[in-house]
């Protein structure tokens, strides 16, 4: 009996972590639905920028730590020197504007392919 | 000497313990696996700045979504909440990368949102172009 309370113990405290950890790199988020979108196998290490709707304007993520438009430039453009891909977080009904001047900013890190984070359909 | 029975000595009761860890595992498990793992959509923006020499000739179409999320292509309207628009949509655009491949053009699609086109039309749009195989797309 032991032996098995002692492996419940550890997959129960490797649930706990896992679910914990997975919360903690980026904000809770409702995605837009794609058709052709896959689930990667084995994401490489990238950076998320995720952007929420706010009282005024909007609200935008690196990771999980909310930054202004600038310091998000800033950092762009250093995760596009360390040839880090560069993935986008929004929610469905987000307005394109709130894309755009981001967009600029990925332009002027010099990043051009992006990937959209999505729900499969 | 008084002798100890062994009734008296302290003893964990580990059956409810179990059935307890168990609970916290099964539902542990459970709501790990309800989380929607989200998935990639990339988006094939067009690479500045690489010549070749002769230059391929380009045929640019520019798709404009409007603020209801509805597609514009050169006075033709799909509407990407309707459920056969985007299949319309995209053998449209599989028509016009046919055309450009047999005259030798590159097909460059430039997406034009207005400011409150919603992010889901956006994902639509991407997904209708995606099985075409058109590989660039500029957006404003």
């Amino acid at each position: 009996m032991a032996p098995m309370i002692d492996m419940v113990f550890l997959l129960l405290v490797f649930f706990m972590t896992v679910s914990t950890m997975a919360k903690d790199t980026r904000p809770e988020l409702d995605l837009p639905v794609s058709t052709t979108a896959a689930v990667p196998e084995a994401a490489p290490p990238r950076d998320i920028v995720s952007v929420k709707r706010g009282e005024s304007g909007f609200i935008y993520h690196w990771g999980n730590r909310v930054v202004t438009l600038e310091k998000l430039g800033e950092l762009m453009k250093k995760g596009s020197e360390d040839g880090t891909e560069l993935l986008l977080r929004g929610g469905p009904e987000l307005p394109w504007k709130a894309w755009e001047a981001l967009l600029n900013r990925c332009r002027e890190a010099g990043i051009s392919d992006l990937v959209f984070a999505t729900f499969e359909d | 000497m008084r002798q100890r029975r062994k009734s008296d000595s302290p003893e964990i009761q580990i059956a409810p313990m179990i059935d307890c860890v168990f609970l916290m595992l099964v539902y542990f498990m459970t709501t790990s696996s309800l989380e929607k793992s989200e998935a990639d959509l990339p988006c094939p923006a067009g690479e500045a700045g690489v010549m070749t020499d002769p230059l391929p000739a380009v045929d640019e179409q520019t798709l404009a979504i409007s603020n209801e999320g509805e597609v514009d292509w050169n006075g033709s309207l799909f509407d990407l909440h309707a459920l056969s628009d985007p299949d319309r949509l995209a053998s449209r655009l599989l028509a016009f990368k046919e055309t450009c491949d047999s005259a030798g053009s590159e097909p460059v699609l430039r997406i034009s949102p207005s400011e409150d086109a919603p992010h889901q039309a956006i994902v639509t749009l991407l997904d209708c172009v995606s099985g075409t195989g058109i590989e660039s797309i500029h957006f404003p």
